[in-house]
């Protein structure tokens, strides 16, 4: 119900913006319908083989072992595991997700998973090493990375702490 | 900071396009790809063909449930993307600092569509405007973490909405967090030298 109730918000948020970009009369609304177009085709083989492949991998996966190093049981010594994977699961948006949703299915916590995201979300090397380094600078790269470390310690920490 | 204001790299289009470096077919799809076929023959073998069919429907079922939400997120930022040019939003952001400009970098973090190659850039540009180190900091940490389009077009359709929104409630507060401590920081920690800043 509330999936529904999203995706409806959603569709009526996503004609707004239609109307919008229709009524500026400056192929706005066409140059959208253009760029959406390249994006399906990016991203649709990925969703598809990422969702597909996950159900198979929650299937294949040794649920035992998922649930006793990433499961609810496994606090903070899991939440500082998930923290490694994060950082060793390499870039592209589906790989994490493509993960994430399997182990939660064998097991997983909900405090380890989003400490995985939230690492990953912050250390994915791919984005790191091609867009951060050479836009923002090393510096910037090193101080930011550093600055960040506690950041998904303390959100698994608090998720367990809160016994989510 | 290696990247100035005249620097290519760190100008983006004014309407920044999706990106042209990205390929259909790349490591990290092979790799899901790989992962994805041993598992379903692993899944064969181990639980025979009833439940790799029953396998195979249920996740079916899930990306067509999947699908209006996807394609409606998508829409909506390209077109987002094409009215919100970089201006609009630098003139927003452009000087801001203090709180106001923790709070507005972290909402910008989370409305500006696109990948990082407009992320970033954007970044650059915010500093050449005049914002802070911390507005910056804040930004980015916002986009990394909290970027409404991840969320909804790749986060959602694998994970429940819930536990997206637990993620989200928990992360809301770090972006301002990471801006205020961004401020003070010295050393390695300070994200820019001195006369930069």
């Amino acid at each position: 119900m509330i999936a529904l109730t999203f995706t409806v918000a959603l569709w009526i948020g996503t004609l707004g913006f239609a109307i919008l970009a229709w009524r500026r009369r400056d192929g706005t609304f066409a140059a959208g319908l253009r760029d959406s177009l390249r994006e399906y085709k990016f991203i649709i083989p990925r969703l598809t083989v990422g969702i597909v492949g996950a159900g198979f991998v929650a299937a294949a996966m040794p649920s035992g072992f998922v649930e006793a190093t990433l499961g609810p049981a496994s606090g903070f010594g899991g939440v500082a595991i998930a923290v490694a994977c994060g950082l060793i699961v390499p870039g592209g948006p589906v790989i994490a997700y493509a993960l994430a949703a399997p182990a939660l299915l064998a097991g997983a916590g909900i405090p380890q998973i989003i400490t995985f995201l939230t690492a990953w979300n912050l250390y994915s090397s791919n984005r790191m090493l091609v867009w951060e380094l050479p836009i923002m600078g090393r510096r910037f790269v090193v101080a930011r990375a550093l600055m960040t470390v506690p950041v998904p310690f303390v959100l698994g920490a608090v998720l367990v702490a809160a016994g989510v | 900071m290696n990247v100035r204001a005249d620097d290519p790299k760190g100008n983006p289009d004014d309407n920044p396009k999706p990106p042209s470096r990205r390929r259909t077919l790349d490591g990290g799809f092979l790799f899901i790809a790989v992962l994805g076929v041993g598992a379903a023959i692993a899944t064969w073998f181990l639980h025979g063909p009833a439940v790799f069919v029953d396998v195979f429907e249920q996740n079916l079922d899930l990306l067509v449930e999947t699908m209006p939400k996807f394609l409606a997120a998508v829409l909506l930022a390209c077109w987002l993307r094409l009215m919100l040019p970089r201006e609009v939003i630098q003139r927003y952001l452009g000087s801001e600092s203090g709180w106001r400009g923790l709070f507005i970098a972290t909402g910008a973090g989370i409305v500006v569509p696109g990948g990082p190659m407009t992320a970033f850039p954007l970044s650059v540009a915010f500093l050449a405007g005049g914002a802070d180190r911390g507005t910056v900091i804040a930004f980015v940490t916002s986009w990394l973490m909290l970027s409404l389009q991840r969320a909804i077009v790749w986060e959602m359709a694998f994970l429940d909405p819930e536990i997206v929104g637990i993620r989200y409630l928990v992360s809301l507060p770090v972006p301002i967090v990471m801006g205020w401590l961004a401020r003070r920081a010295t050393g390695v920690f300070d994200v820019l030298p001195e006369d930069k800043r």
